[in-house]
C-alpha cells in the first residue's frame, strides 16, 4: 500500500466520521467554560492558573478522543487487514496516529488563540502557547497510542486507558504549563519548547514500535 | 547509644508518633508480607500434596465425579 | 568457545519455570537471612545509635525506612521492564511470572515509601502532604504500578497478559528518566529553598552508614520476596505436571497395589 492512499484513507474516516472529531474539540471548551466558572472571579487568579489548566484540558481531550483512534477498525476487521496485509505495519499505524494528531492535537493549536482568550491569558501569550502546543501535543497522540492500542480489546477501556497513559502525559503537562505561565510574567518560554520537542522526539522513536507491538497483541497475531 | 534512658529513646525527642508510626508501619508490611507468603506457600503444597495423593490412590474417581456434576469444578480443571 | 555454549544453555535453562524453582530454593534462604541480619542491624543502628540530625532531631531517623522503600520500589520498577524485554524478546515463561511477583511487591513498597515520607513530612515541613519533587515521582510510580496491575486483571487470555504487561512495563521504563527530570525541574522551579531530605553532601559517616546497610537489607528483602512470590506462582502454574507431583510426594507410592 502506498503511504499517500494510506493518509487519504485515514483522513477520509476522520472527516466523515464528524463527531469523532468534533466531540473532544466541545468537550474542550466545555471544560474551559466550567474552569471559568468554576474558579474565582479575578482576572489576574484565572491568568494565572491558565497554562495549568489549558494543558489540564489538553491531557484529558486528548485521552478521550485517543479511545476512539483504533476501536472502529478494530470493530469492523479493517485493523486485523490492515497489519496483515501492510508491507509495513510501522507505517500504517503511524499514519493513523499522524491523522489523530491532526483532528486534535494539530486543531487545539488553530484554535489556540479562543483557548487563550477564554482563559483570561494575555494577548502576548498567544504565539508561544500555540508553539508549545505544537510541540507537545504530538508526544500525546504518540505515547496515547500504545494505551490505545493495548485496550482496545476491551468493550469499556476508558478508565484504564486514563490509568495508563497520564502518568506517561505528566512530563508535557509540566513543561507545557510552566511554558504557559512563564510566558504569561514575561520570561522567555524557549526552554520549556525545547524540552516538549525533545520528548516528542523520544515519543515518536519509541511510539510507533510500541503501538505495532501492542496492536499485534490485542488481535493476537 | 544516643540516649541515655529507656524513657528518652521511647520518646525520641519529641518526635515519638512520626518515628514509631514509620518504623512500626515498616516493619510490621515486612513481616506481614513474609509470613503471608509463608502461608499461602504452605497451603498451596498441601493443597498439591493432597490432589497427588488423591491422583495415585485412585480417590481421584470421586473428584471426577464431582466434576460431571459441578461445572465450576470442571472449569477449574480445564483452565490451565 | 566451551564457555559461551554453557552461558547458551545457561539462559536456555533459566527460561524453564520448572528448573529455575529447582535451583531458586537455596536463594531464598540466603536472601531471607542476609535480609534479616542486615534489616535488624540497620533499625537498631539507625534508631538508636545514628545521631540526630541538627536541624530535624530525631525524625531524621525515618529516613532509615523511608529512602531504602523508595530507592527499591523504582529499582523493581526497572527490573520489571527488564524482565518485560526478556519476556518480549525471547518469549520466556519466568520473565512472565517475574513481572507477576515484582507487581504487588512494588505497590506494596511504593505506598509505604509514600506513607513514610507523609509521616517524616509531619515534623520536618509541617504537613502530612506536601507536592515535593520526590513525592510526586513516588506517585507516578505508584500509578504506574497500578496501570500495569490493572491491565493485567483486565486479560483473561495468559498468553496475551504476559505480552501486553511486558511492552507495558518495557514503555514504562523508558519513560521513568523523563518523568524524573520534569518532575525535579517543575520543584525547583516552585520550591526554590526548602530543606531537602537527604543527599546531603555533608552527611557523615555514622549516619549514612546505617543507611547503606538499611538499603542493601532492603535489596536483600526485595529479592526474597520476589523469588517466594515467583515461586508460588510456579508452584500454581504448573500444578498439573509430573515435577510438582513428585516435588509434593517425595517417595513414588506404588500404583494400583491390589
Amino acid at each position: 500500500m502506498n503511504l499517500s492512499v494510506l493518509f487519504l484513507r485515514e483522513w477520509r474516516v476522520l472527516i466523515r466520521n464528524r463527531a469523532a472529531m468534533i466531540n473532544p474539540i466541545v468537550f474542550m471548551f466545555l471544560a474551559v467554560m466550567l474552569f471559568a466558572v468554576g474558579s474565582p472571579l479575578q482576572d489576574n487568579t484565572r491568568a494565572l492558573y491558565g497554562g495549568a489548566v489549558l494543558w489540564l484540558i489538553v491531557l484529558l481531550t486528548n485521552m478521550l478522543s485517543l479511545d476512539s483512534l483504533f476501536r472502529r477498525d478494530f470493530d469492523n476487521g479493517t485493523l486485523e487487514q490492515m497489519m496483515v496485509t501492510a508491507d509495513l505495519p510501522l507505517l500504517a499505524v503511524l499514519v493513523k496516529i499522524v491523522v489523530q494528531w491532526l483532528g486534535t492535537g494539530f486543531l487545539m493549536v488553530l484554535l489556540s488563540p479562543l483557548l487563550c482568550l477564554f482563559l483570561g491569558l494575555p494577548g502576548s501569550a498567544i504565539v508561544k502557547t500555540a508553539l508549545l502546543l505544537l510541540a507537545g501535543t504530538p508526544a500525546l497522540s504518540l505515547l496515547g497510542a500504545v494505551g490505545a492500542a493495548m485496550t482496545v480489546g476491551f468493550a469499556r477501556g476508558g478508565v484504564l486507558l486514563g490509568l495508563l497513559v497520564l502518568p506517561l502525559f505528566l512530563p508535557v503537562l509540566v513543561f507545557g504549563a510552566s511554558g504557559v505561565s512563564s510566558e504569561v510574567a514575561g520570561i522567555s518560554a524557549n526552554a520549556q519548547l525545547y524540552w516538549l520537542a525533545f520528548i516528542s522526539m523520544v515519543a515518536l522513536l519509541i511510539g510507533p514500535f510500541a503501538t505495532t507491538a501492542g496492536l499485534k497483541i490485542s488481535l493476537q497475531l | 547509644m544516643q540516649f541515655d534512658s529507656i524513657a528518652s529513646f521511647i520518646a525520641m525527642g519529641g518526635h515519638a508518633l512520626y518515628v514509631w508510626l514509620a518504623y512500626g508501619a515498616t516493619v510490621s508490611i515486612l513481616i506481614g508480607s513474609t509470613v503471608a507468603l509463608r502461608r499461602a506457600t504452605k497451603r498451596q503444597m498441601s493443597q498439591l500434596r493432597w490432589a497427588a495423593q488423591a491422583d495415585s490412590d485412585g480417590t481421584h474417581r470421586t473428584n471426577r465425579a464431582d466434576m460431571e456434576t459441578g461445572a465450576e469444578v470442571e472449569y477449574g480443571a480445564e483452565k490451565i | 568457545m566451551a564457555l559461551k555454549q554453557t552461558l547458551k544453555e545457561l539462559w536456555h535453562k533459566l527460561g524453564s519455570p520448572r528448573w529455575f524453582y529447582q535451583i531458586s530454593g537455596p536463594w531464598v534462604t540466603g536472601f531471607g537471612v542476609l535480609a534479616l541480619l542486615l534489616l535488624g542491624s540497620g533499625i537498631v543502628w539507625g534508631l538508636a545509635f545514628a545521631p540526630p540530625d541538627y536541624q530535624q532531631g530525631n525524625s531524621f531517623r525515618i529516613m532509615y525506612v523511608h529512602v531504602p522503600a523508595a530507592m527499591v520500589a523504582q529499582s523493581v520498577y526497572i527490573s520489571m521492564g527488564i524482565a518485560g524485554l526478556v519476556l518480549f524478546v525471547w518469549r520466556m515463561k519466568v520473565a512472565d511470572i517475574a513481572i507477576a511477583a515484582c507487581l504487588p511487591f512494588g505497590i506494596m513498597l511504593t505506598a509505604l515509601a509514600l506513607f513514610s515520607g507523609g509521616v517524616w513530612g509531619r515534623p520536618t515541613w509541617g504537613t502530612w502532604w506536601e507536592w515535593d519533587g520526590r513525592t510526586v515521582s513516588t506517585l507516578v510510580l505508584l500509578f504506574l504500578y497500578i496501570g500495569i496491575f490493572a491491565l493485567r486483571e483486565a486479560i483473561l487470555d495468559s498468553q496475551m497478559r504476559a505480552r501486553a504487561s511486558a511492552l507495558v512495563a518495557m514503555v514504562g521504563t523508558i519513560n521513568i528518566p523523563i518523568i524524573k527530570y520534569s518532575v525535579d525541574w517543575w520543584h525547583t522551579l516552585h520550591q526554590p529553598a526548602s530543606i531537602t531530605l537527604t543527599e546531603k553532601p555533608t552527611m557523615p559517616a555514622e549516619m549514612w552508614l546505617p543507611l547503606l546497610v538499611m538499603v542493601l537489607g532492603m535489596y536483600f528483602f526485595a529479592g526474597h520476596n520476589i523469588i517466594t512470590r515467583m515461586r508460588l506462582e510456579i508452584l500454581r502454574r504448573e500444578s498439573g505436571t509430573r515435577w510438582v507431583r513428585n516435588l509434593v510426594l517425595p517417595e513414588p507410592t506404588v500404583k494400583g497395589s491390589g
